[in-house]
């Protein structure tokens, strides 16, 4: 079921949470929802859901507007939200049973769905402790297996690892990335490595409207204008190299060397024979080329030049 | 099979929630054990049934296990006065703001439900639980004085019973109701609870005391200048500034459906007192006559509750 935001936007009195956001997702993709505390992720994802009311603009789900056919619509739609509020009191099994029963899940069925969503989130040993009394990992299985109880077609999973430990996140990726081969699926995240591992496309937001749109591959390509490298070179003065190195065709910019590390930085052209003309250059002049690493633009790097400047 | 209506489903969830809760266990056990204690002291002074049918309250013994009392402990009405509001805002304060602050707000309203099923099903589950217990305690009264007194209530004695117990219910709902406004309207429980018991107080307590401070420095002239129409008009606009309570209205109607000699609840004059029977009313009559009470609190308890539906349905909601 594909998800289709148009000029979406949200005032809350004087202060607009979501501004003219227009994205699509289509059917079997899992899309990154990525942006500063505050941007508008949640209210995004949350008008999405039909939690809260639409400002201006329309959301349209496998075709129908979420304007018209909220009620309808919610029933396609799993929601895992920030903090992944739950009722402390209630045993796991019970909490599911209640969740299928208000998303209409037939009563014959509920047994059945319950027991599957304990199984697919690894709940068995749990099930029958009540929520309060779970770590916060089994507790966020508990609401991942709340939000799939109904197998819905969408999936808004707002932090869905937020707490876990390096195991369990590995194990929720897995879940998700699993799910997302048929589902559609929007995941917010703090965690850019989290993105990058489990996402299809990501989507940057930045006070209320996007400020990038595409796969991790891309969004480094739109970023980085230079090919960049690291490369250490022994047996030759740092003069000489300092005034080879320029030279080399392709090459726009060489610093260093690093006091550190004596690793020497070269900026080129991207595509350029920049590499080919540095190794050529080390055996004519007899020098020892030691290391020559690339250096890729960062996400972190994408993520903070989008949403600083 | 069919899936189960949301409606219903909230409603059996925030059942369960109420039975299992340590409040519920706690103010259940403070009703019952007040209850038994008046319905102990009762049977102690209630003396022996009638041997025929006889006129006034006598004849209507049963009903004594809800009024009569020594003076050790108040009769089981009073009680029930007491402690009916104190349940109907135990129920209530934290209906709303308790999910908000959870955020399981958030969750409930993402479902493919109307809105307003979470706070019609709030309300309906703690008024279901209000009814199963206080039929039940009726119930269980009347059995106990049936095995202790050995005289079985006439229909008339039952149904007078059953009618206060339902109109038990309604004045809790009317509490139940102010405490779920509060609810809506406050973020903090605390703040509601102590609204709702704030109100309670005053309108219990402190209401009639100033009416009455207020009527006596109003009182008009007595002895031989006093005019009778006068201090007639004086006792009714007194009376009905007391009914602004609605534990006035409470206390009215039940002693006017569980006494079934009292034919008025105001002051009467002379000419109206002369040549009346003194014969106990039936249960018609004795409703007709708390009708003006009765109203009023279903009055009170659905503009309570238009309010907290009217506040819910706009409230913007954010996390």
């Amino acid at each position: 079921m594909d998800i289709r935001i148009e000029n979406l936007s949200k005032k809350y009195a004087a202060q607009t949470a979501v501004d003219r956001v227009s994205f699509e997702v289509r059917t079997g993709e899992i899309l990154g929802f990525l942006g500063p505390n505050g941007a508008g992720k949640s209210t995004t994802m949350k008008m999405i859901t039909g939690y809260i009311g639409i400002g201006e603009g329309d959301i349209l789900i496998g075709g129908q507007s979420v304007r018209q056919h909220a009620g309808r619509l919610k029933k396609h739609i799993g929601y895992l939200p920030e903090h992944n509020p739950l009722y402390e009191d209630m045993p796991v099994m019970d909490y599911l049973q209640f969740c299928a029963a208000l998303q209409g899940v037939a009563k014959d069925d509920i047994p059945a769905r319950v027991h599957s969503m304990i199984r697919q989130c690894s709940l068995d040993a749990e099930k029958h402790k009540k929520i309060g009394e779970l770590s916060k990992g089994y507790r966020q299985r508990v609401g991942l297996a709340q939000a799939m109880i109904h197998d819905p077609e969408v999936l808004i999973l707002d932090e869905p690892t937020t707490g876990l430990d390096p195991n369990q996140i590995i194990e929720i990726r897995r879940l998700i990335r699993e799910l997302g081969k048929e589902k559609t699926v929007i995941l917010s995240t703090h965690i850019l490595p989290e993105v990058e591992a489990t996402c299809d496309r990501i989507l940057i937001i930045n006070k209320g409207r996007i400020v990038a749109d595409g796969t991790a591959e891309s969004l480094r390509r739109q970023a980085a204008g230079q090919e960049i490298f690291l490369v250490r070179i022994e047996d030759a003065p740092d003069d000489q190299v300092l005034q080879a190195l320029p030279a080399i065709p392709g090459v726009t910019n060489v610093s260093g060397p690093d006091t550190a590390t004596g690793r020497w930085e070269i900026q080129a052209v991207p595509g350029s024979p920049a590499r080919r003309g540095l190794f050529h250059l080390c055996v004519e002049k007899h020098w020892v080329l030691t290391e020559l690493i690339p250096v890729e633009t960062r996400l972190e790097d994408i993520f903070r030049n989008l949403t600083l400047n | 099979m069919k899936p189960l209506h949301p409606f219903w489903v909230i409603v059996n969830k925030e059942m369960s929630d109420h039975v299992r809760s340590w409040r519920f266990t706690i103010l259940l056990s403070l009703i019952l054990l007040t209850c038994f204690g008046s319905l102990y002291t009762a049977l102690n002074n209630i003396g022996m049934p009638p041997k025929s049918g006889g006129t006034g309250n006598g004849s209507f013994f049963f009903l004594q296990l809800f009024t009569a009392t020594d003076g050790t402990l108040p009769s089981f009405i009073v009680f029930i006065n007491f402690l009916g509001p104190l349940l109907g805002i135990t129920l209530g304060f934290d209906a709303v703001n308790s999910e908000f602050n959870r955020g399981t707000l958030n969750r409930i309203m993402s479902q493919p439900i109307h809105r307003d099923y979470l706070l019609n099903g709030k309300f309906t589950a703690s008024l279901l639980v209000v009814a199963i217990l206080f039929f039940s305690l009726t119930f269980l009264v009347m059995g106990i004085g049936l095995i202790v007194i050995g005289v079985p209530p006439t229909a008339g004695e039952f149904f007078r019973i059953l009618s206060f117990t339902l109109l038990s219910v309604l004045y809790v709902a009317f509490w139940l109701n102010l405490s779920i406004l509060f609810s809506v309207r406050f973020r903090q429980p605390a703040t509601s609870a102590l609204t709702a018991i704030a109100v309670w107080l005053f309108l219990a307590i402190f209401y009639p005391i100033l009416i009455r401070m207020v009527a006596r420095a109003m009182a008009p002239a007595t002895g031989i200048m006093a005019d009778p129409d006068v201090t007639f008009q004086y006792q009714h606009t007194v009376l009905n500034f007391l009914r602004f309570a609605p534990s006035q209205l409470f206390s009215d109607a039940t002693t006017t459906l569980l006494m079934p000699t009292i034919r008025s609840l105001g002051p009467l004059t002379m000419e109206q007192v002369s040549g009346a029977i003194p014969n106990p009313l039936p249960l018609g009559e004795s409703i007709f006559i708390v009708w003006p009470q009765l109203t009023g609190l279903i009055a009170a308890t659905v503009l309570c509750f238009a309010l907290s539906y009217f506040s819910f349905m706009r409230k913007e909601i954010r996390s």
